[in-house]
């Protein structure tokens, strides 16, 4: 009982503050770093599809090409402040073990022995918020060569939604990973056309409905 | 501890929001002969467009409180899904474009003929906190007063037009004391708005107007946005600050809000061949194309 109530306390705060802030169009707090640690577990509740029939995949750390490196967005605290997130997305990367994948990371973009090679730019990383609810957007750009030496590129897109609970930075965090976890089946969905050397579509925007559907 | 100083942060956010700080100040004549130069400060917080996505208010429908509030949030979601998958397709031809960089290049030329010298521009990403702002002030040279810029442009739901409400505010250097409520009051203040022409019947066609030629129209409207913003920036010490009977007759114009036609109330301020520069009733300053035409007058 006392934890509900502590519960709705918090989130009428947050709402308060969130009205109060527009009215002022500043914000009271500070801006501060946020801790990019990409989270497996930050997902909608759909099952992870783990393919069958693939081959290896090997990821090249992800390149930070955002225009702005300085934030992720605002909280009601101030700026969401980063430094480079290649690693987060390389983390997500690796976590394509989850779809069936034998997955390594590896330094080059040199025509792999066996399976895939996948390099990415990450190119959008951002939040905004609307109501009580958070919203993300991740955006990469990615390069395949497989063992045939065949080079691809393409374009993912993906958003992600939670509500916004505590007011907390880390809850921005963890909004990006829905939208990273978002975009991933895609990837994952794409991998087992690349591993049989055939061409994948130039672009994949994934919502939510989309990651479901995978 | 941490709902501890959420509530603190609640109570001086409420404060600070009770300092009931109009939608439009003027700056007064006493204030503006002791400023000899700006600091400009250009915030935006934005990577790229989103959709003007209307916040539902189905918590006020019924009375507020946490039902209320996840009706809203289920709408709200269900809304920015809806037309975030819409715009799949168009950030792909419009990933290269950076509205802040635009504004950052546009800003240092036009600035030049602002009626107050600016002594310096910096555009960031960064969103400003009473703390920071408190900072930038207790920096300012003597003579010096911060110009803040805080643009914010989105696609209208409908996706007819693009739309940019620029936040603009010019503070003094503070006194030491962040405490009195004194400190907290810009010396002026106004809310700058622009809408593009429409682009299509809205939706998906819509859409498919702005993105293509590689987006020619859209990267049209964006730097058109841009100019009127500085435009009506420059323009802006010299309006008043809120319509007057003396001033003239009021008229209606036509504004797309997103979800219908919209009728604003005010005094035409600028007129020229392609737009409108109207000073509303609700204290906003407009940029509205021309296609927008008043349609009643009356000598309110």
């Amino acid at each position: 009982m006392q934890k509900n109530i502590i519960s709705a306390l918090r989130l009428g705060a947050v709402l308060l503050l969130g009205v109060a802030s527009f009215a002022c169009a500043t914000t009271v707090d500070y801006g501060s770093k946020v801790d990019m640690k990409y989270d497996r577990g930050a997902r909608e509740n759909y099952a992870v599809k783990a393919y069958k029939g693939i081959c290896p995949v090997h990821v090249v750390r992800t390149e930070d090409a955002r225009q702005n490196r300085e934030t992720i967005g605002q909280s009601a605290n101030g700026a969401l402040l980063t430094d480079d997130i290649g690693r987060w997305v390389t983390d997500g990367l690796i976590a394509l073990k989850d779809y069936g994948y034998a997955v390594d990371e590896t330094s080059s973009m040199a025509q792999p022995a066996t399976g895939v090679t996948i390099k990415t730019s990450l190119t959008r990383a951002y939040t905004w918020h609307l109501s009580v609810k958070i919203f993300s957007m991740v955006a990469l750009k990615a390069e395949f060569i497989d063992r045939n030496g065949v080079l691809q590129e393409k374009y993912y897109r993906a958003h992600g939604d939670k509500s916004n609970m505590w007011g907390a930075d880390s809850e921005y965090v963890t909004t990006l990973n829905y939208g990273l976890n978002n975009l991933l089946p895609a990837i994952a969905s794409d991998l087992q056309t690349l591993c049989k050397g055939q061409k994948v579509d130039a672009y994949t925007y994934s919502g939510p409905q989309e990651a479901h559907k995978k | 501890m941490r709902l501890l100083r959420l509530c603190m942060l609640l109570f001086m956010t409420v404060l600070v929001g009770a300092c009931a700080v109009p939608m439009r100040m003027g700056l007064k004549p006493e204030d503006r002969s002791k400023i000899k130069a700006l600091a400009a400060h250009v915030i935006v917080v934005q990577d790229e467009v989103i959709a003007a996505v209307q916040p539902p208010n189905a918590g006020a429908a019924t009375g507020g409180g946490l039902i209320g509030a996840m009706i809203d949030a289920s709408i709200a979601n269900s809304r920015v899904k809806e037309s975030q998958q819409a715009l799949g397709s168009f950030y792909a031809v419009i990933e290269d474009l950076d509205y802040r960089k635009e504004f950052n290049e546009a800003i240092r030329s036009e600035l030049a003929r602002y009626p107050i010298k600016v002594a310096s521009v910096t555009t960031t990403p960064r969103a400003l906190n009473m703390e920071i702002l408190g900072k930038l002030r207790n920096q300012l040279p003597p003579g010096q007063a911060l110009l803040l810029i805080y643009p914010r442009y989105s696609l209208t739901a409908d996706f007819r037009n693009f739309d940019v409400e620029s936040q603009v505010s010019m503070w003094g250097k503070t006194d030491g004391s962040n405490s009195s409520a004194g400190s907290y009051m810009p010396l002026q203040r106004s809310v700058l708005y622009f809408q593009s022409q429409s682009v299509g019947p809205g939706g998906k066609d819509s859409l498919k107007l702005w993105a293509a030629q590689n987006a020619a129209l859209f990267r049209s409207a964006m730097r058109e946005s841009i100019a009127e913003i500085l435009r009506m920036t420059l323009i802006d010490l010299d309006v008043a600050a809120e319509p007057t009977a003396k001033a003239g007759a009021f008229a209606q114009f036509s504004f797309n809000s997103g979800a219908s036609t919209a009728k604003i109330e005010g005094q035409v301020v600028k007129n020229d061949d392609a737009r409108v520069i109207v000073l509303a009733r609700n204290q906003r300053l407009y940029s509205l194309p021309k296609v927008s035409a008043s349609t009643t007058t009356s000598a309110n």
